[in-house]
């Protein structure tokens, strides 16, 4: 999974916001396509089919709700929806995600976290079509956990094949120890620290052999790919 | 409060006043009864007694009396031996039962004096006690008087407090139906009595005004939310995009970090106040919650405080600890206590967060520089390294205050410790 540009459409009344966020995607390599209220946004939506939409929920001309909804009754396919709003009470992010939004930020938020649930709504929309996942020169085949790097197959036992996987789906966000111990072994995990002898193997094999490390623990409590492309 | 309903001690009260007065009503007839009875034979021994009286002046003879019920004694040993017992034992008294159902009145006769010897003119009354015989039967009507008449109380009661008691019922029934998020409802009623109309007026006003405040609070937080996130988002994502910007010389880069450390305090600054504001965090419930996950998560989250700064962080609690606590309120005091940890942690420093099986401490290697240790839940101390305005610890002991989370902060000079306690979850 190259990090392929992604086609962003933003529609957000606040210009200053607007244009810190187009320097941004332009900066990180992606194409952003920007409307001022909701009714523009609706029409841009539909007309240039981006790979994800930042939304944000109070727009004029037409609420970023009801943008949503009709968004989702009258476009072909699905478009993911990342609702970014000043508004965080419970009863606006039911409301949002009632109306169809995959994701939700509140304002004031870190740019590399947009980015990254930009990329990510971008990669589950794009799941059901490519089994392989690419990270860099890391290709990952989330079917049956083989993976290559650099074009060389790696040899990896099952539960390493399984942490890359989640790892690689989940990139480039980064995973809880406890998210990934949950997801490997559920409600029943080992008694001993599950992970890490499973990571040490991972990394033996992953990073060892190779000039860039891509296996990177985050604050000590969790885990994230990096890509070495 | 009475776990009673108003009708049932209403009637109850009704019950036990019949009950009393049939009692002491009944008591009194037969009293009255029986008193009726003693002054009938007495005047029978009067008149007998002046009879006797009248032959003795004359003839200095006692008779025999009219009525073969009566006798005259001259000495008490003559007395039949159940009288003569009983007179012995209480040789004052008029009235004796005898045995065998025998009853008798004694009277002394006193002929003039010097004359002759005291006399006693005894009446055996049993075959006249109309009383005695009539006892059960009157005792019998007695008792079924006294029922129903608690039948009649029962009634006028139950009527009376249907009648009373209806509009506060239905009053009652209305209240219990209202939600504070509904539209304030007409509790009212035109048929109830001038004390309940009074109570279902005020009721409504406060409905009306409890509905009208919640109105504003989310009006308010939400105004509030939208009106301070939006610039703040606009001066965070300034900031970054400054910071990227490799032109910039390091003194205004300095001054750029300090920007976007204010923005990110303030932003949890209004988290927190808006939490402590919206009616849906105050009563938002307490359900078990696992801390190693939400503790990694906030740790991810709050990693923007560390600033670029090098601080070895260690997490030590584990897997299985689980706490009683509302999940949204326990991670944005997490968030507050981690991240102020983070922002107060200077370079090579250290933030440890672990689980001793009763607190949750997150401890890191600065002293807080507000003095006494209190002060650092005080409004407005704040640490030497704190680039928000000193609320924001006061605010999250309210929050814990207000969910039953303790809290206390220690300080010395190797170090800061913050301890939460919540009720641990089985």
């Amino acid at each position: 999974m190259e990090p392929a540009p992604l086609r962003i459409l933003i529609i957000e009344d606040n210009a200053a916001l607007r244009a810190n966020m187009a320097a941004f995607l332009a900066a990180s390599g992606h194409v952003a396509d920007f409307a001022g209220d909701g009714a523009s946004g609706l029409r841009l939506a539909l007309e240039t089919r981006p790979d994800v939409v930042v939304l944000d929920l109070g727009l004029p001309r037409l609420d970023g709700v009801e943008v949503c909804q009709r968004l989702r009754a009258q476009a072909e396919r699905h478009v993911p929806v990342l609702m970014l709003t000043a508004r965080d009470a419970l009863e606006d992010r039911l409301r949002g995600f009632a109306a169809g939004a995959d994701d939700y930020l509140a304002k004031p938020f870190a740019e590399a976290e947009l980015l990254a649930r930009c990329q990510a709504l971008s990669l589950r929309h794009r799941a059901g079509s490519d089994h392989v996942l690419r990270i860099g020169t890391l290709c990952v085949d989330r079917r049956n956990g083989e993976a290559t790097r650099e074009g060389r197959p790696l040899a990896l036992h099952r539960t390493c094949q399984r942490i890359l996987v989640e790892l690689a789906e989940a990139w480039p966000r980064t995973l809880t120890r406890s998210q990934l111990v949950e997801r490997l072994w559920g409600e029943d995990p080992p008694e001993s620290d599950p992970l890490r002898s499973h990571l040490y193997l991972l990394r033996q094999v992953l990073d060892k052999p190779f000039a860039v490390p891509m296996l990177e623990t985050v604050h000590g409590v969790g885990y994230r790919l990096v890509s070495d492309a | 409060m009475s776990a009673w309903p108003m009708r049932r001690q209403l009637m109850l009260a009704f019950a036990i006043f019949a009950v009393v007065v049939a009692v002491l009503f009944g008591m009194f007839a037969v009293a009255f009864t029986y008193a009726v009875e003693d002054t009938f034979f007495e005047n029978a021994l009067r008149d007998e007694a002046a009879a006797q009286h009248s032959h003795h002046a004359a003839s200095g003879q006692w008779t025999a009396p009219r009525s073969e019920d009566m006798r005259v004694y001259t000495d008490p040993a003559a007395f039949p031996a159940d009288l003569r017992e009983r007179f012995l034992e209480y040789p004052s008294g008029s009235e004796f039962a005898g045995t065998q159902g025998r009853h008798y009145h004694v009277l002394r006769l006193a002929p003039a004096q010097g004359e002759a010897a005291p006399a006693f003119l005894v009446a055996e009354v049993h075959r006249q006690l109309v009383v005695r015989r009539l006892r059960g039967e009157m005792l019998g009507w007695l008792a079924w008087s006294a029922l129903a008449v608690l039948g009649l109380a029962l009634a006028i009661g139950y009527a009376l407090a249907r009648r009373t008691t209806a509009p506060l019922a239905a009053l009652t029934a209305r209240i219990q139906t209202m939600r504070p998020s509904d539209p304030p409802q007409a509790l009212a009623d035109p048929a109830a009595t001038r004390e309940v109309g009074v109570l279902a007026a005020g009721l409504e006003a406060l409905a009306a005004r409890v509905h009208a405040l919640i109105r504003r609070e989310r009006e308010f937080t939400r105004d509030a939310s939208h009106e301070l996130r939006t610039p703040l988002a606009v001066i965070h994502s300034a900031c970054e995009r400054l910071g990227h910007d490799d032109s910039l010389a390091e003194p205004a880069r300095r001054q750029v970090e300090f920007l976007r450390q204010s923005v990110w305090q303030l932003g949890r600054t209004v988290d927190l106040l808006l939490t402590l504001a919206r009616e849906e965090h105050a009563i938002a419930p307490a359900e078990p919650v696992a801390v190693l996950p939400l503790v990694e998560q906030v740790v991810l989250e709050q990693a923007i405080a560390l600033g670029g700064k090098k601080v070895a962080i260690d997490v030590d609690v584990p897997a299985t600890t689980r706490v009683h606590a509302p999940p949204l309120v326990l991670r944005i005091v997490l968030s507050n206590l981690i991240g102020n940890a983070f922002a107060h942690t200077t370079h090579g420093g250290r933030v440890r967060i672990d689980h001793d099986g009763v607190h949750l401490r997150i401890a890191n290697s600065e002293p807080l520089a507000c003095g006494p240790v209190d002060a650092a839940a005080t409004p407005f101390a704040k640490g030497s390294a704190s680039t928000g305005w000193g609320l924001g610890l006061a605010i999250v002991a309210r929050l814990c205050e207000r969910h039953a989370i303790g809290l206390d902060i220690e300080s010395t000079a190797s170090g800061t410790c913050a301890r939460l306690a919540a009720a641990a979850s089985v």
